[in-house]
């Protein structure tokens, strides 16, 4: 088993949150998107869509893309450690996937910026 | 376990093939490289801003398009329902959930058909399955 406290440790815990809180998303994604399943569902689609747009939902975005990076990068990170890659490195591997996903992040943010602040 | 195996310890383990590798385990990880081309490529076409049900069905009158959010579709909950289920099964007693296969199986194929429903509505403009 891993020793507690480890990086490897907290990079499972990181990636079972993360996972699990991206699989709620789906859900709440699909129950949004049903809108559209209701009777003149265009019109109700384009009003849930009106909300959807405002500010704090736009900075929820960004803490969803952020996860998600997260996510995808240590899942990198895993299957190169199947393929026998960065183990050794493990180290520099997870500050590797921090490194890059704080970049990813933060092109997000500049990409987004006009949305929140008006 | 889905997410990463708690059992290697040592870099040499890594290296050998005595732990047991599944199927699950390896369409886990083709799942999750299969997302980085369909989530990268919804996130990148969907553009977030000045959406409507008129531009959604605009843009699924292209195949690519309908490919992109199919696959998407069957990939993420492919892989999210399949960690979902390793993490359920680890907290379960040895032995026990031959259900849980079944019953995330069963939420896997209910979720692929509200999906579908969905795109169905934008491409028809009325559901196959109303609300």
């Amino acid at each position: 088993m891993y020793h507690k406290n480890t990086r490897g440790y907290k990079a499972f815990w990181v990636h079972r949150i993360s996972g699990l809180l991206i699989l709620g998303y789906l859900y709440l994604h699909l129950v949004l998107l049903s809108a559209i399943l209701l009777p003149s569902g265009a019109a109700h689609f384009n009003a849930v869509a009106r909300v959807v747009e405002q500010p704090g939902f736009v900075v929820a975005d960004i803490v969803l893309f952020a996860i998600i990076v997260v996510h995808a990068l240590n899942g990198i990170r895993l299957i190169a450690a199947d393929f026998g890659a960065m183990i050794r490195e493990n180290r520099l591997a997870i500050w590797l996937t921090m490194g890059i996903g704080a970049v990813m992040v933060f092109i997000a943010v500049l990409m987004l910026l006009p949305h929140i602040v008006g | 376990m889905a997410a990463e195996s708690p059992i290697k310890t040592s870099p040499e383990s890594e290296k050998t093939s005595s732990t047991p590798v599944s199927w699950a385990w390896i369409l886990q990880r083709f799942s999750g490289l299969l997302l980085l081309v369909f989530l990268g490529g919804h996130l990148w076409v969907e553009h977030f801003m000045n959406t409507s049900a008129a531009v959604v069905a605009s843009r699924l009158t292209h195949v690519v398009d309908d490919s992109l959010d199919i696959g998407l579709l069957i990939s993420v909950l492919y892989h999210g329902l399949n960690g979902f289920r390793g993490i359920i099964q680890e907290m379960l007693p040895e032995g026990r959930g031959a259900w849980l296969n079944y019953a995330v199986f069963g939420l896997g194929l209910i979720t692929v058909v509200w999906g579908l429903d969905i795109l169905w509505a934008f491409w028809y403009h009325q559901p196959f399955l109303t609300l």
